[in-house]
């Protein structure tokens, strides 16, 4: 998982949401509606996670439905939330919506599991979950766990 | 100093459901034309025939996914073949007649209630 799409990570409640910012991209590839499907995976990503506490690889495997409205451009600034009601250490069915101030712009559903190390034979460490994202996001401090 | 770089990353995922309906109306037929024989015989002692196929059907999808190239035919399927390691690990290894550039490759597979999903990460040394 890339993790250049979010600007901050900011809080992780485990077992229940993860909320992160962003901004809407500007990008002559891609169409934001695909970025923000990125985005509220990454942002799940940082639940399911927490699961494992961060030491497993995640894998986004499913996308179930997306659904876009409202008005948006590039450089919005917009607030991702993932929940999920069934989380469980192998993965989870998550719901994603992406606000930009109090307008409900993205929805989607998907699913990401959890894939243990996939670079077990090599160094034994979440590639997901790499030590350089959990310092840029300060991602542990994030963490609430009750 | 040898560095290894990546190739490709490959993901695949199957619903054991939908496996197992596949299985009802073609049977053996059709898993024989994606299976090479080897892996059909090995299939027949499965306790749980369904998720043995669902397991071998997508690492070669998975391994297809990574080298980044397009559907290549039953021929290429039966051309693979795969065998469960221990634990949730796989090796792929291609037919040197069909595959003469391909190289053996390890993966993972990862289940989900109905799912059943494998991944294959290709390393190219240099």
């Amino acid at each position: 998982m890339r993790w250049l799409l979010l600007d901050q990570v900011k809080k992780v409640k485990k077992g229940e949401f993860a909320k992160t910012q962003s901004r809407i991209p500007a990008s002559d590839e891609y169409s934001p509606e695909v970025l923000m499907i990125e985005m509220m995976a990454q942002t799940g990503g940082l639940l399911l996670g927490a699961e494992t506490n961060y030491q497993s690889d995640v894998v986004f495997t499913k996308v179930e439905s997306a659904e876009f409205g409202g008005t948006y451009d590039a450089g919005d600034v917009i607030d991702i939330t993932v929940t999920s009601e069934a989380l469980k250490p192998e993965g989870a069915w998550l719901d994603g919506v992406i606000t930009r101030g109090a307008e409900i712009i993205a929805k989607s559903r998907f699913l990401l599991m959890n894939v243990g190390q996939l670079l077990s034979g090599q160094t034994g460490k979440s590639i997901t979950f790499h030590d350089e994202f959990m310092n840029y996001f300060n991602v542990k401090n994030k963490l609430v766990i009750e | 100093m040898m560095t290894a770089r990546l190739h490709g990353v490959g993901i695949d995922l199957l619903k054991l459901s939908r496996v197992k309906k596949f299985l009802k109306i073609n049977g053996l037929k059709k898993t024989s034309t994606l299976l090479n024989p080897g892996e059909l015989q090995q299939s027949r002692k499965a306790k749980n025939r369904i998720l043995d196929f669902a397991k071998r059907f997508a690492a070669k999808e998975a391994y297809f996914k990574a080298w980044g190239g397009a559907w290549m035919g039953t021929r290429g399927f039966a051309a693979l073949k795969v065998t469960l390691k221990s634990g949730a690990q796989f090796e792929v290894i291609p037919s040197d007649n069909y595959f003469p550039h391909f190289k053996p490759a390890s993966g993972t597979f990862f289940r989900m209630d109905d799912f059943v999903g494998a991944q294959v990460i290709i390393w190219e040394t240099a």
